[in-house]
């Protein structure tokens, strides 16, 4: 544990002390890669704004509706479709070809239907949250064992006891797998709206520094998201290990 | 108290039951896969009756069929044609006085439910309150020697002991028909000897009727009051051979009577008899 923290900690340090020395050098050319302290600064006075907690609220909010909306269209609708062989079948081609659309291509229809607000930016999120759950859940109902259906057939399980006690927990290592894929998934669409149509939030500050040719700033705010990123995963993951503690990847002292 | 209520709802489902019935009665069943040019017929004309508090084992070669006749007779799977009743009625559907122990027992418990938690699931749909359940859970259990484990995730188990758990959720059930399909393949000699008198005990102890699934000679002539021997394809019932030991039976000293060298070799002939007709 503290092996692997400290092995982390050297990891970062080499990876800031190389940043801040590409910095100082101009690597890139253009300035556009300052120093690492220089884009901390300009971290730091922006964070020290309202401006700032105002925009990340924002990215923050359509963050969450995106994924909880998402979620409720893609588990109930996944459950369904996968528990009918017939509605498995007909429905997986429209389902591949809908999910390799990137969503961002949508993202100037969206903008036509409804503007550049926060309902537009939670509708493509969703749109594109939706498709990890779906495939997800698809998969884990139709890999569910035969001898799971036979033990609850067999013992007369009421059908709201095979849904709740049966089938859901059968799946959920699957649901699970899906919704963290798709919390970032959200969350990237959040920021790219916000970026590219000017809706409100971390990205359109990120905008505006571009415009204002404040490069340390951009790169403080790229690195924001990543560690927003980061975060959504290692949370997703922690929640998981605790809801699937029965499942053996998740076994203690593993 | 607790042996006072588990014993008088036994009775009360066998009396539920037409009394002069038998247990199971298998007519004229037989079984195809697929459709058309594509079926593959595996049974055939299956004619059996099992009687109450019977044990009948059921052997046969690997492929023979003997997993798609237990399917038929719990219900799972449909006939072609042919009937099965269950306590004198016809059977659409797993009847409520049935229980399996299935052949892939580690995959029939649910990993996310503890053992405790597995053998009690069934009695949630049982109009049982909850002390009642838990007390017959722990009776259960201890009857199989598993109640330090009952709050262990079924995986944190071996074969043999998730075996036990599959075996006190099918008799918590309170079946007064007992299904098992080869549920001892997979264990290890001891372990497989001391489960089989946990059979027989519990047997005794509740009155269940028995169908035993099995391809060892020795473990079906150990256990059964008779043995039905299947073979041919598609199967049928080549015989019937009656095993009649003293109970209780016991690992040594009933293997090591002369009638059990008969009756195992009488199976082993009829075995063989019909795999050379076909
Ligand atoms: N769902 C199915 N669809 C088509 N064929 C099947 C199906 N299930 C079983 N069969 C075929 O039916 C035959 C009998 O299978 P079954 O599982 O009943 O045999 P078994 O006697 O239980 O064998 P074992 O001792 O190996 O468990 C086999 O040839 C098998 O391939
Ligand atoms: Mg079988």
């Amino acid at each position: 544990m503290t092996r692997r923290f400290s092995l982390g900690a050297v990891t970062v340090v080499t990876f800031l002390g190389l940043w801040e020395l590409l910095g100082r050098t101009d690597a890139l050319g253009d300035h556009a890669l300052p120093p690492f302290l220089a884009t901390a600064s300009a971290l730091g006075r922006a964070v020290a704004a309202a401006e700032f907690w105002m925009a990340a609220g924002h990215t923050a909010v359509q963050w969450a509706l995106g994924l909880a909306g998402a979620m409720l269209v893609a588990i109930p609708l996944g459950l369904f479709l996968g528990l009918g062989r017939l509605r498995h079948r007909v429905t997986r081609s429209t389902i591949d070809f809908l999910r390799t659309i990137p969503p961002v291509m949508l993202l100037p229809l969206f903008v036509l239907v409804w503007g550049t607000g926060l309902k537009m930016v939670v509708l493509l999120a969703i749109y594109a949250a939706v498709w990890p759950m779906l495939t997800q859940t698809i998969t884990g109902v139709r890999q569910i064992d035969q001898a799971t259906m036979d033990t609850a057939a067999i013992f007369k399980i009421s059908a709201w006891r095979r849904f709740w006690r049966v089938l859901l927990p059968a799946v959920s290592p699957f649901i699970t797998s899906g919704v963290r894929v798709s919390a970032v998934i959200s969350l990237f669409i959040a920021i790219v709206c916000e970026l590219v149509a000017g809706s409100p939030g971390i990205g359109q500050l990120l905008a505006q520094a571009q415009l204002g040719g404040d490069t340390a700033l951009m790169w403080g705010l790229i690195l924001v998201t990543g560690v927003l990123g980061v975060l959504i995963n290692t949370v997703f993951k922690t929640a998981e290990s605790q809801l699937l503690a029965w499942h053996p990847a998740y076994a203690k002292g593993q | 108290m607790t042996s006072f209520t588990t014993e008088s709802s036994i009775m009360d489902t066998v009396q539920e039951a037409a009394p002069s019935s038998p247990a199971l009665e298998v007519s004229r069943l037989a079984k195809s896969y697929g459709k058309r040019e594509a079926a593959k017929q595996v049974l055939a004309d299956i004619t059996v009756s099992v009687a109450r508090g019977e044990f009948v084992c059921v052997v046969g070669p690997s492929g023979a069929g003997k997993t798609t006749l237990l399917r038929c007779l719990s219900g799972l799977l449909e006939p072609t044609t042919g009937e099965v009743l269950v306590n004198g009625h016809a059977v659409d559907g797993p009847p409520d006085e049935l229980a399996v122990v299935f052949q892939d027992y580690s995959r029939s418990l649910l990993p996310w439910m503890k053992v405790a938690a597995n053998v009690e699931f069934p009695l949630l749909e049982k109009k049982m309150s909850k002390a009642e359940r838990k007390a017959l859970v722990g009776q259960m259990l201890e009857a199989v020697g598993l109640t330090q484990h009952a709050g262990k995730y079924p995986r944190e188990l071996s074969g043999g002991m998730q075996q036990r758990v599959a075996i006190a959720r099918a008799l918590a059930y309170r079946p007064t028909i007992l299904l098992m399909d080869e549920p001892f393949a997979s264990l290890d000699a001891q372990t497989r000897a001391e489960l089989e008198d946990v059979v027989l005990q519990l047997r005794d102890d509740f009155g269940v009727t028995i169908v035993f699934v099995t391809h060892d000679i020795d473990e079906a002539v150990y256990l059964g009051d008779r043995v039905v021997v299947l073979s041919g394809t598609p199967a049928t019932v080549s015989e019937i051979v009656e095993v009649c030991f003293p109970t209780p039976r016991d690992q040594v000293t009933t293997k090591a009577l002369p009638e059990f060298g008969a009756i195992r070799g009488e199976v082993l002939t009829r075995i063989r008899d019909a795999k050379q007709q076909y």
